[in-house]
């Protein structure tokens, strides 16, 4: 059985990308536009994995780590941020919110896959 | 040796495109604007890449974009004369329904004004990418980095300023 990932991102297009990269790699992928989408695709689901942007509508990309953090399922799950943001006081933050992992857009499908296949074997 | 083309992206027969060279983040500001006169243009969008090197995702997202945002009006975005390089990557991030079928013949108006007809055909679009794009991640266990260029490095434009052409507001 396939494991799941969660990909949120308000850009179509990217998380068109990154979903792609992903089910290349095995996973069965849900989506969500912002960080409250993402918290509702969570519920009643196994995911195994979640990559997320930072600056999203409605609820952004720290509020959604930090909401999944407190979700017991969800203590433990690799949460990788993918953003155009690379400043250290921002990465700082995300690591503080309980991410996993940060990676800088424009990304490279082929590193995710190496960052994936270490933080989710 | 061929020489290397200069990285550059310009209207080339509105609204359609050329790619030349490496177009990455970089170009991504250039590319953005392109697309948004290429929206405002009518029928399908032609991109001739026979001088395209290589994409990154930067440059990917915007062709996305453009390529929805057209699909919303029953417009098209193609991509011709893609080589064996960016055909693959393409493949990697899930876009090759953007490459032209090879049947295709098309006019496109190169940088000199001369109209050339240009036999499309694409590449083979494989599994795996021969030259990954600059990047390096930290250990599994701690946070993940891995920085910009330092100089020229515009923000990766998203595609809400590619909608607002479309008189939306975000």
């Amino acid at each position: 059985m396939s494991k799941t990932a969660l990909v949120v991102d308000d850009s179509p297009s990217l998380r068109q990308m990154v979903v792609f990269t992903l089910k290349q790699a095995g996973f069965s992928v849900l989506e969500g536009g912002n960080g409250r989408e993402g918290i509702d695709q969570l519920r009643g689901q196994r995911v195994e994995l979640i990559i997320t942007d930072l600056n999203m509508p409605v609820m952004d990309g720290f509020e959604f780590v930090k909401h999944v953090r407190t979700l017991p399922s969800y203590k433990f799950t690799p949460i990788l941020i993918l953003t155009t943001e690379s400043q250290a006081a921002k990465r700082q933050e995300g690591k503080a919110a309980g991410a996993t992992g940060w990676l800088v857009k424009p990304f490279n499908p082929e590193q995710v896959l190496q960052v994936v296949s270490k933080v989710c074997p | 040796m061929d020489p290397e083309p200069i990285s550059r992206v310009e209207m080339c027969a509105p609204p359609h495109l050329a790619l030349h060279g490496t177009v990455d983040i970089f170009l991504a500001r250039e590319l953005l604007e392109l697309a948004k006169r290429a929206l405002d243009g009518e029928g399908d969008v032609r991109v001739d890449c026979r001088e395209l090197e290589r994409l990154d995702t930067s440059a990917l997202q915007i062709l996305l974009a453009l390529q929805r945002q057209l699909a919303e009006h029953s417009r098209a975005l193609q991509l011709l004369l893609v080589n064996e390089q960016v055909g693959a990557f393409l493949g990697f991030g899930g876009a090759t329904g953007l490459l032209r079928e090879s049947e295709a013949k098309l006019e496109l108006a190169p940088a000199s004004g001369e109209p050339a007809l240009i036999e499309g055909e694409t590449a083979g679009v494989d599994a795996e990418r021969s030259d990954p794009l600059d990047g390096g991640w930290s250990d599994a266990d701690d946070l993940c980095e891995r920085e910009r260029p330092d100089s020229g490095v515009v923000p990766l434009p998203d595609e809400s300023e590619l909608t607002r052409v479309d008189g939306e507001d975000e």
